[in-house]
C-alpha cells in the first residue's frame, strides 16, 4: 500500500453521495485503485479519485443501489442520508420555482447582493495577486533573501562586495548564493521602435537557485557570468514572449537589440515566475550581472542588490540567520582591526521567502490597508444583506399563509426554516455567480489601467480556486446573515389566526419592529461607510 | 431466459466476472474491462451494471468480511448465474444469426 492518502474532501463528498453500506464497497475499491496508482504517480492518483467520485455514474449508482443486500452487521441508512439528500433536491426544487414565480424580487436581490459581493472580490483578487502571490519558485521556503539592516533597521538592498561576502562565508548553510537587481534598459524591435522594459541583472546561478526551468530553450549557465562583457545572452519573460513576440519559438536562438547591442536569447521562462522584483510587476527579461559595463556602468558601486540563497537539506532558516549574522560580525571585526574609527557597521538580516509578501519593510503595512479595505467592502456587502434581510422580512410576512398551510399539514418548523435557509442560498449562490463576474471585470479594468511610468503590471488576478473558495464561503456568511431572521419570522405565526386571516394586528407589529430595526442598521452602516470613505478621500 | 438480451456493455461485464471466476469484484471487473476494450470506465459505470445485472438474476453477490487494505471496509464479490451464461449464449447467438451471410470486410459472403 502507498503512503498516500484519497483526497479527504472527495471522500467525504462520496460519503455524502453515498447510503452507508455501499459507500464501503465503493470507496473501498476506489482506494485500493488509488494505492495502486499512487505507487509511480501520486499526482495522477488523486486526479483520478477525484474523477471518478465526481461523476454522474455515482449518482445513477446511488438509485440502483437500492435494495442491495447489506454487509453483515450494518443497519441500513436510508432513514439518515437518503432521507436528506432527498429533501434537499426537493427543497433545492422548490426554492428554486419560488424565486422564478416573483422574478422581480429575485433579480432586485440578485443584482444588491452582486453589489454587496462584487467590491468584496474585486479586492480579495487584488489583495490575493499582490500579497499572496506564488511566486513561481522551486520549495520558496527553502529560499532565503538576505538584506542589509540600516542603522534605523530598515532591510536594505546590499552592495556587491556584501553579496561576495555572504557566498563566500555562508556555504554551510546555503546550497548556492545569487544576486539579482533591477535595471531598465531600451529594446528594439525590428521596425527600430524603441520601448523601455524593466530587467533584472542576475548571477549566473540564479535560476538555479530559483529552481525555475526555462519553458523554452535553456537559462544562464555560470560561465556565461564569468567573465565580464563576453557574454551578451538574455532571457525573456513569457509575458514579454507572447505580448511582443506572439509566442514565436523561433525568437530563441534569435537576437534582439538592448541597449543598441544584440543580444542572443537563449530561452524563455516558464509562466508562473515573474521575477523577484515585486508581485504584480513583472520582470520582462534577465541578463548575467557580467553585462553590466555594458547595461548599466555603475552597478557594481551601488548598493541596490537582493542577495538571494537556497538552503541546504535539513538547515532551519532560523540556522541560516545566525549563519549571515556571524559573516557580519566577521567582516566588523576585521575591519575594526584595520581601521578601529570606523562609524558604520555591517548588520545582516536573512528572511525566507515564504514569509515574505512584497518586502519586508513593507508588508505589515500593507496588510493593514488590505485590511482597511476588506473592512470598507465588508461594510457595502454587510448594508447589502441588510437591505435584503428587509426584503426578505415584508415576503416573509406575505407568505405568512403558505407558511401556516405548510405547518398545519405536519411540516415541522426545522423543515420551514431549512427550506427558507435553501432560499436565502440559492439568492446568494446567484448573488455571488454575478458578485464574481462583477468583481472580474472591475478587475480587468483597473490592471488594464496604463500606469504614469513604464512598468509592465503582471498581475495574477484571473479566476482562481482561492477566490471561488473565497466568493463561495462569503455568499453563505450572506445568506445565513439576510435569510435567518426572516425566515424564523416566517415559522412564528399563530397557524390558526393566520389561516383565518387574523393576524394583522400582532404580527404587523412585530414586522414593523424588526423592520425598523433593520433600516436603522442599514443607516448606521451608510453613515460609518460615506465617513470612512470621506476620511480615507482626505488622507489621500 | 426471460427478458431481453443483455446489452452490449452488461454482455461485456458479464464475461469479465465470468473470466474472473472467485476474484469477480468492482476493482478486479473495472480492471479487466480495461485491459481488454483499451477504454478507461467511471468506477460507477461498472457498479452500476454489477448491479443492475444482479437484480436481473444474471449475477450474484456475496460481500466478504472487512479487510485492512482497504481501511476495514469488505468487497462485494459477484459470480454469474446460469441465467447469466444463458443470456449471453442467447445474446451470441442473436449476433451469429445477423453475422451470418456477412463477411467481415462488409458485403455479402459469395
Amino acid at each position: 500500500m502507498s503512503p498516500h492518502k484519497p483526497p479527504a474532501a472527495a471522500t467525504a463528498l462520496l460519503r455524502f453521495l453515498l447510503p452507508g453500506p455501499v459507500f464501503d464497497e465503493f470507496a473501498g475499491d476506489l482506494e485500493e485503485r488509488f494505492h495502486r496508482v499512487a505507487e509511480s504517480n501520486p499526482s495522477a492518483a488523486r486526479r483520478a479519485y477525484w474523477k471518478d467520485v465526481l461523476s454522474p455514474t455515482v449518482l445513477r449508482f446511488r438509485r440502483e443501489a437500492r435494495g442491495m443486500p447489506l454487509p453483515p452487521g450494518s443497519s441500513p441508512r436510508s432513514g439518515r442520508g437518503d432521507g436528506f439528500v432527498m429533501s434537499l433536491i426537493t427543497d433545492l426544487k422548490f426554492a428554486i420555482r419560488m424565486l422564478l414565480k416573483a422574478p422581480t424580487f429575485t433579480a432586485i436581490a440578485v443584482v444588491s447582493l452582486a453589489l454587496g459581493i462584487g467590491p468584496n472580490t474585486a479586492i480579495f483578487s487584488l489583495v490575493n495577486a499582490v500579497l499572496f502571490q506564488d511566486w513561481g519558485v522551486d520549495d520558496p521556503e527553502k529560499i532565503v533573501d538576505i538584506y542589509t539592516l540600516t542603522d534605523d533597521g530598515q532591510y536594505f538592498f546590499s552592495r556587491y562586495s556584501v553579496f561576495e561576502l555572504v557566498r563566500d562565508g555562508a556555504g554551510d548553510v546555503f546550497e548556492d548564493v545569487a544576486q539579482h537587481s533591477m535595471f531598465t534598459g531600451r529594446i528594439t524591435d525590428l521596425s527600430g521602435d524603441d520601448e523601455l522594459v524593466l530587467g533584472e541583472m542576475v548571477t549566473g546561478n540564479y535560476f538555479t537557485v530559483m529552481g525555475v526551468q526555462a519553458r523554452l530553450g535553456r537559462t544562464f549557465v555560470p560561465e556565461e557570468d564569468a567573465v565580464l562583457n563576453t557574454n551578451p545572452v538574455v532571457v525573456i519573460s513569457d509575458r514579454f514572449w507572447r505580448t511582443r513576440h506572439g509566442s514565436n519559438p523561433a525568437l530563441v536562438g534569435g537576437d534582439i537589440r538592448l541597449n543598441g547591442r544584440p543580444y542572443s536569447v537563449i530561452g524563455i521562462a516558464p509562466p508562473e515566475f515573474r521575477g523577484r522584483l515585486a508581485p504584480g510587476i513583472g520582470t520582462d527579461f534577465w541578463v548575467p550581472f557580467s553585462m553590466y559595463p555594458h547595461l548599466a556602468p555603475g552597478k557594481m558601486g551601488q548598493g541596490d542588490l537582493t542577495i538571494t540563497g537556497r538552503l541546504r537539506d535539513g538547515v532551519a532558516p532560523g540556522e541560516a540567520l545566525a549563519a549571515v549574522t556571524t559573516v557580519a560580525t566577521r567582516y566588523n571585526a576585521e575591519q575594526d582591526a584595520e581601521n578601529p574609527d570606523r562609524r558604520s557597521t555591517l548588520a545582516l538580516i536573512g528572511v525566507s521567502l515564504a514569509d515574505v509578501r512584497l518586502h519586508p519593510n513593507f508588508d505589515q503595512v500593507l496588510m493593514g490597508m488590505a485590511a482597511l479595505l476588506f473592512v470598507a467592502v465588508g461594510l457595502v456587502l454587510l448594508i447589502a444583506c441588510v437591505n435584503l434581510a428587509g426584503f426578505l422580512l415584508s415576503r416573509a410576512v406575505d407568505r405568512r399563509k403558505e407558511m401556516a398551510v405548510r405547518v398545519a399539514m405536519g411540516a415541522g418548523r426545522g423543515a420551514i426554516v431549512r427550506q427558507l435557509a435553501v432560499e436565502s442560498l440559492v439568492l446568494a449562490g446567484m448573488g455571488a455567480a454575478l458578485g464574481l463576474v462583477l468583481g472580474q471585470l472591475a478587475m480587468r479594468a483597473l490592471v488594464s489601467v496604463e500606469p504614469p511610468v513604464p512598468i509592465p503590471i503582471d498581475l495574477d488576478a484571473g479566476l482562481n480556486v482561492r477566490l471561488m473558495l473565497f466568493t463561495g464561503g462569503i455568499a453563505v456568511l450572506a445568506a445565513l446573515f439576510f435569510g435567518l431572521a426572516p425566515a424564523l419570522e416566517a415559522t412564528r405565526a399563530p397557524i390558526a389566526a393566520t389561516l383565518r386571516d387574523e393576524a394583522g394586528s400582532s404580527g404587523g407589529k412585530r414586522k414593523v419592529g424588526a423592520r425598523g430595526i433593520l433600516v436603522g442598521a442599514q443607516m448606521a452602516l451608510s453613515t460609518v461607510l460615506i465617513f470612512g470613505a470621506a476620511l480615507f478621500l482626505r488622507s489621500l | 431466459m426471460a427478458g431481453p438480451d443483455p446489452s452490449d456493455f452488461e454482455q461485456q461485464v458479464l464475461l469479465a466476472v465470468w473470466r474472473l471466476g472467485e476474484g469477480a469484484y468492482g476493482t478486479t471487473v473495472r480492471d479487466e474491462l480495461e485491459s481488454h476494450t483499451g477504454r478507461a470506465l467511471a468506477q460507477g459505470a461498472v457498479y452500476v451494471t454489477l448491479v443492475r445485472l444482479e437484480k436481473k438474476g444474471l449475477l450474484k453477490s456475496r460481500l466478504s468480511d472487512p479487510t485492512p487494505v482497504r481501511g476495514g471496509k469488505s468487497k462485494r464479490y459477484f459470480h454469474i448465474t446460469s441465467r447469466g451464461v444463458a443470456g449471453l449464449t442467447a445474446a451470441r447467438k442473436t449476433m451469429d444469426r445477423l453475422w451470418e451471410g456477412l463477411s467481415e470486410e462488409g458485403g455479402e459472403l459469395t
